[in-house]
């Protein structure tokens, strides 16, 4: 199809052809088209079937209102085709039909739109429920729009976060405006706009205003702001989202020289101006959306962005002045204009009639269109009063219909503010703004350009004044200008055309019309919250785009109640649909690695995560770990222990302060010695524990469990945040690495690397030592027994740790030394009947609960640590669950997690694991106390397809070494 | 010891073609085809101190050093000190060649047990040993004075291994920061140097901006160790399109210059 | 959900860098005498009025620090100046 003659409103470069395909044709479409507008230009106007009906529908809006254009493009279902700038080599196909959208085999349901009345979905396919299954197969596969690609490639998705003063929604002559407002008291200003330019409804249109062409005074404001340099403008950016404290949400399409294919922002703004515009609401009459029933805009765009007649011969009928001025301009351009209708009976521009009268074009003041004829495209209108008194049938291709203006009131929505009907404009409107959130131009009913640009500068004015950035009285001025001398516009009122019933549509996505509403009053769902619900209206791709304002004027309209009776339905964010992989974005998987990790890794290890970090789970493809654990009872082997949590606790109440936090005595903590203590919450459940030693005066070193180490400052200072303590924490969790060497070989390797004397008597069992490895690297050596054997953990500075990690290897290359990993962990201390803080424990085990009441210092109340009393009101409780060992009959373990059992549950296992060690299966599990009884029977209930039933009874623990004699040698 | 036997939380990517072993490190001075920028610098081996009290404004050595305002981050002969609360400041000797903060005391002498044959070691993480059997205690490369006790409210402790210490310089700094944080390092009314702690990636981070003009950006960004290799490939993913490039010490000490 | 909470070392940031400590209720109670109740009272029962109260805030994600602010959890919105504890 032949482009009309090149004229400085268009945007298309025809210099630049672009090859594209569609439904296996190949076709060619312009630079600056869409993905839309380059098919209409080769002959298409079927787009798609309707959802429901599969009706044929058409390019009826090029802003997204509909689901019209809905297309798989490029493989990525869903686009809309009148959004998406066209590109070279792009795939696009149509969707949601079978064969093709002129030739749909399932035309055929739309003849049976009777059998399918307002909540058919929800009565009928379930009377009797046995067939609901088959009928739910039919309907997903009839129904939905486009098919997910689970192949196809995200590419790049870029996300900006930044902070502006101002942040303007809207790049229209009114946002153009505040913006210049804003940004000349020197503030720093963001202004986003839904289209790839600024301008608003400027852009097209060749009126002037004071000698100026429309386009080119949007031409000539967007250039000026474009060079501010404290103006950020964003376009083919639609804000999406609006949150408390003005945080401002938004999406942007990637440009053909943007590196990615679609953008997230977040905006933090002091102020947020709106002026986001108004659509066309759409007039409601029978078959309103047949392939050539278009927005009266949108004809126009056609012409004047895009260079395309939308037909050979025309009807409008419309309810706004710019529907008489886009008649007058497209008859200029060479589309046969045959009649124009405007519902409205006058308060019509002088000046547009009389363009009209001057070509000739029949106007008909009153009327309105009430049928569009033809089965497959619009061949005729039928056209009538108002009133429906009487009627004239015109033939055209082209009914370019609205009923009025609809303000684009997406953010209000979203910022939670109740709209209300305006008289005037018949908008609605929120009836007051909160502070921070400005509205200007057409938005708020102005409709002329002076107006509409005054009220842009005084909504840019008062954002400056809340930021602070000018007096009052400036913003005042041009507050009280506009109040005084312009008004706003007086909208069309109508809400049906006559005869408007079974074929007329309220929601084109949903396939819902006025005869579904009629019936959703009838049953009782008489407010647009029930009827959008059962009617679906609104629920579809666009989110209300098409009925928007005229579900609740109609249902007013139906219920026989004035227009403002009822309101619009909720939006919600996003307001245009996003990507997820938008949402994802850069999406960096942020973890913890020791500084360990990489020796461990070309060791063989299999790491997992635990909480933040990655940890070596095992050495081996072995599960059970079983040389690595019988490596660690006969020899030695070394473990990283790095996540543990280190920290120095400091100052002239620090002791008060462990002493707050630790139930244990912390006031004898020696030097060169261990303490071992724990931490409880204030209802005395197990949190943390760890040992603690004394570095000098009022200067201590304690650890803690690497789950717990990030949030151990928080804890202390919450629990002293009253008191008026001095004493300060240094968190050494990454600082210092930690090397858990263990076995009964232990000492054997560590004597290598040291002068110092390790011998049991210089370094006895919970000792506490530094000296340097190899006389070069400092180390903290500490003598626990988490897994029963001779162990050091051995603190030495991160950036050493591979180096001392190397040394321990080479010296224990003769022993049999060998790297183990959590799960052997796992299981030597479940033989030693050791706990690990989560696994043994829940939220609700206390301290006894686990026998560690021992640990609790009960006379130090002046303390006020923090669980005590609790511990003391739970010690007598019953009916608590206690932790027991038990021995499995039998050699395989039950799973951790499967349930204790005897007619109820009783509690279940915690760890249980086959022990090759001492070759049998034993665990630890919370139990009921009663059950808690040396030798009592468990029954053990493990979860499965199939389940099993698995005997024990409770044994003392620990079950290895009982003495305790292997790690105290 | 010459070999570097300490390591780097994170590697760049990259060749490096100029390297030098500074105190048991192994520093890249420079990369091959570092590009005009964007550039990312790995500074983890400066040495940096945690410094907590009650009075450290008036601590001996470092009056009128240490910032007072939390926030502000001054530079003082090769050293920045941020100052991130009322009782806290960091202190980093960004040049290796810097001198010891004059006059400042040592920390307190740790106690060990009176056990024969074992080293006391009065700061058990100070990197002022050379790999011979004695500390360095006094010379060059203290970083303090050896001299007096620690007045009463003054500690350090060691935190050279426990933060990553990554730059962003070039122009597209700024823009590199605005896909990782949502800190509003443009925000027209601070001045420069400053401190700002607020997620990165995130990640809890203390970002120090010597530096903000668009062109020419400068930003410090010190976290958890831990998070290094995570947090370094994301800001090399995000950077990615803006043409960041790992770049080697020599780099980071020319945008440093006017400092 | 989306606010702001102003931390006195770090300024005006978003509520997700946070964790919300809770009601101001004074400092702990004395330890004699303390009946399972009382102590259940304290560690659990919150006023819960409608309308601005003093709260504990912790800036996670920056400075580190404990602070309280007046906040509306009406609004959302913080309603007087924050101080800053040790």
């Amino acid at each position: 199809m032949k482009r009309l003659p090149h004229s400085p409103t268009q945007r298309i470069d025809t210099r630049h052809p672009l090859p594209f395909s569609y439904g296996g044709r190949l076709l060619e479409g312009y630079r600056g088209d869409t993905v839309a507008t380059a098919l209409f230009a080769n002959g298409v106007r079927i787009f798609s079937r309707s959802l429901k009906y599969h009706r044929p529908r058409g390019l009826y809006s090029l802003d997204g209102e509909s689901s019209n254009c809905l297309m798989e493009i490029d493989g990525l279902p869903n686009m809309r085709a009148e959004q998406v700038p066209l590109r070279g080599g792009m795939q696009v196909r149509p969707q949601n039909v079978v064969g093709s959208p002129e030739r749909d085999l399932l035309g055929f349901l739309d003849a049976f739109h009777w059998a399918m009345p307002a909540g058919f979905y929800y009565r009928v396919f379930h009377k009797p429920y046995r067939l609901w299954p088959f009928f739910q197969t039919l309907i997903r596969r009839a129904a939905g729009a486009g098919t997910v690609n689970p192949s196809w490639e995200p590419g790049r998705y870029d996300e900006l976060h930044f902070h502006a003063d101002v942040c303007v929604v809207g790049g229209g002559p009114a946002g153009m405006q505040a913006a210049r407002a804003a940004a000349q008291t020197g503030l720093r200003v963001v202004l986003l706009e839904s289209r790839p330019w600024l301008g608003g409804f400027y852009d097209w249109r060749t009126v002037e205003h004071h000698g100026t062409p429309l386009y080119e005074r949007g031409r000539h404001l967007a250039r000026e702001l474009e060079s501010l340099s404290n103006v950020r403008v964003y376009t083919s950016c639609t804000a999406t989202g609006l949150y408390g404290d003005n945080l401002v949400t938004a999406v942007q399409e990637g440009g053909p020289d943007d590196f990615f294919h679609q953008r997230y922002l977040e905006i933090r703004a002091r102020a947020v101006v709106a002026a986001t515009g108004c659509t066309e609401r759409p007039l409601v009459f029978e078959h309103n959306e047949r392939p050539g029933v278009m927005q009266p805009g949108c004809a126009h765009r056609l012409a004047r962005t895009y260079g395309l007649l939308p037909g050979t011969a025309a009807v409008f009928s419309v309810g706004h002045d710019l529907g008489l001025e886009a008649a007058a301009d497209l008859h200029d351009q060479g589309l046969h204009v045959a009649c124009v209708a405007d519902c409205r009976s006058d308060g019509q521009d002088p000046q547009r009639i009389a363009a009209l009268e001057e070509r000739n074009i029949p106007f008909l003041r009153g009327w309105v269109a009430a049928r569009a004829l033809g089965k497959k495209a619009v061949e005729a209108v039928v056209l009538s009063t108002t009133e429906g008194s009487a009627t004239r049938t015109i033939s055209c291709d082209v009914l370019a219909a609205s009923a009025g203006l609809t303000p684009l009131t997406g953010l209000f929505s979203l910022a939670r503010l109740p709209l209300s009907y305006d008289e005037r404009t018949g908008y609605f409107l929120p009836a007051s703004l909160p502070e921070g959130l400005y509205a200007a131009g057409r938005l708020v009913g102005y409709d002329d350009p002076a107006s509409i640009e005054l009220s842009g500068t005084a909504a840019g004015l008062r954002a400056a004044v809340h930021c602070g950035a000018l007096d009052a009285p400036r913003a005042d001025e041009a507050l009280t200008e506009l109040q005084d001398n312009h008004r706003v516009l007086r909208g069309s009122k109508l809400v049906l055309a006559p005869g408007a019933g079974a074929r007329s549509f309220v929601c084109f996505d949903e396939d819902a019309t006025v005869k579904h509403v009629r019936q959703s009053v009838r049953m009782g769902f008489d407010v647009p919250e029930l009827a959008k619900r059962v009617t679906a209206i609104g629920t579809g791709p666009s989110q209300s785009g098409i009925p928007g304002h005229n579900l609740p004027l109609i249902m007013a309209h139906l219920r026989g109640e004035s227009a403002g009776t009822l309101r619009p339905t909720t939006v919600r964010p996003p307001l245009k649909p996003t990507l997820l992989a938008t949402y994802a974005g850069l999406h960096p998987d942020i973890h913890k690695k020791t500084p360990l990790h990489d020796v461990q890794e070309r060791a063989g290890a299999v790491f997992r995560r635990v909480g933040v970090w990655k940890r070596a789970r095992y050495f081996s493809s072995d599960p059970t770990c079983r040389d690595e654990i019988l490596n660690v009872r006969n020899n030695v082997g070394i473990l990283d222990g790095s996540t543990l949590g280190k920290f120095r606790i400091f100052g002239p109440d620090a002791e008060k302060a462990l002493q707050r936090v630790y139930v244990g005595d912390m006031s004898r903590v020696p030097a060169g010695k261990l303490k071992y203590s724990a931490m409880c919450t204030e209802d005395g459940c197990l949190l943390d524990d760890g040992v603690a030693t004394k570095l000098g005066e009022n200067d201590y070193y304690f650890t803690t469990s690497t789950g717990r180490a990030g949030a151990t400052v928080e804890w202390f200072r919450f629990h002293t945040r009253h008191e008026d303590w001095e004493y300060y924490l240094v968190n050494l969790t990454d600082s210092l690495a930690s090397i858990n060497l263990a076995g009964p070989k232990a000492r054997d390797v560590l004597q290598q690397l040291t002068d110092a004397d390790v011998s049991n008597d210089a370094f006895p069992f919970m000792g506490y030592r530094e000296f340097r490895l190899k006389g070069l690297v400092p180390a903290r050596v500490l003598r626990l027994g988490f897994v029963g054997e001779l162990s050091y953990e051995i603190h030495i500075p991160s950036s050493m740790a591979r180096t001392v990690w190397q040394w321990l290897l080479e010296a224990g290359r003769p022993l049999g030394i060998r790297p183990f990993g959590l799960e052997a962990q796992n299981v030597l201390r479940m033989e030693k009947g050791h706990v690990i803080i989560g696994q043994e424990s829940e939220i609700r085990t206390t301290l006894i609960d686990l026998g560690l009441g021992f640990l609790w210092d009960r006379t130090k109340t002046w303390a006020k640590t923090v669980g005590a009393p609790a511990l003391q009101f739970a010690e007598s409780q019953e009916g608590r669950l206690k932790l027991v060992g038990f021995l499995v009959d039998g050699s395989r373990p039950p799973l951790d997690g499967s349930i204790v059992v005897d007619g109820s549950i009783r509690g279940h296992v915690c760890t249980c694991r086959y022990s090759p060690t001492l070759d049998k299966a034993i665990g630890l599990a919370l139990v009921d106390d009663d059950l808690a009884a040396l030798g009592s029977r468990l029954r053990i209930f493990e979860p499965g397809d199939p389940p099993e039933y698995f005997d024990a009874r409770v044994v003392p623990t620990p079950f290895y070494d009982p003495e305790g004699q292997r790690m105290k040698c | 010891m010459n070999e570097a036997y300490r390591h780097a939380p994170l590697t760049l990517p990259g060749t490096p073609l100029d390297q030098v072993v500074r105190d048991g490190w192994n520093v890249t001075l420079r990369f091959r085809d570092e590009g005009d920028g964007p550039w990312i610098v790995d500074l983890s081996h400066v040495p940096k101190w945690d410094l907590q009290g009650s009075a450290l404004d008036r601590t001996p050595g470092l009056e009128g050093i240490v910032p007072a305002q939390p926030g502000s981050s001054t530079f003082h002969e090769g050293w920045i000190i941020n100052r991130l609360n009322p009782v806290q400041a960091g202190l980093w000797r960004l040049r290796p060649d810097a001198p010891p903060l004059g006059g400042c005391p040592r920390t307190p002498q740790a106690v060990t047990p009176a056990q024969a044959g074992v080293h006391q070691l009065p700061e058990i993480l100070d990197p002022r040993f050379r790999g011979d059997d004695e500390w360095a205690l006094e010379g060059e490369n203290a970083p303090f004075s050896d001299n007096l006790l620690a007045p009463k409210g003054v500690w350090t402790t060691d935190l050279t291994d426990g933060l990553v210490l990554l730059a962003l310089a070039g122009p597209g700094a700024l823009d590199v920061m605005e896909r990782v944080a949502s800190l509003d390092l443009r925000r027209p009314d601070i001045s420069c140097p400053v401190v700002f702690q607020g997620p990165v990636c995130h990640v809890p981070t203390q970002v120090v901006l010597p530096r903000r003009e668009d062109l020419s950006a400068l930003v410090l960004l010190a976290f958890s160790r831990g998070y290094g290799p995570s947090v370094a490939e994301a800001l090399l993913h995000a950077g990615d399109p803006l043409g960041l490039r790992p770049a080697g010490e020599e780099r980071f000490f020319e945008n440093l210059v006017s400092q | 959900m989306s606010f702001t909470i102003t931390c006195p070392i770090c300024g005006k940031r978003d509520l997700y860098e946070f964790r919300f400590g809770g009601e101001e209720r004074g400092a702990r109670p004395d330890y004699e005498n303390l009946t399972p109740q009382n102590w259940c009272d304290y560690v659990h029962l919150r006023t819960n009025r409608p309308g601005p109260q003093r709260e504990w805030w912790f800036h996670r994600d920056g400075c580190g620090r404990w602070f309280t602010v007046w906040r509306d959890p009406m609004t959302n919105r913080e309603t007087a100046s924050s101080e800053a504890t040790r």
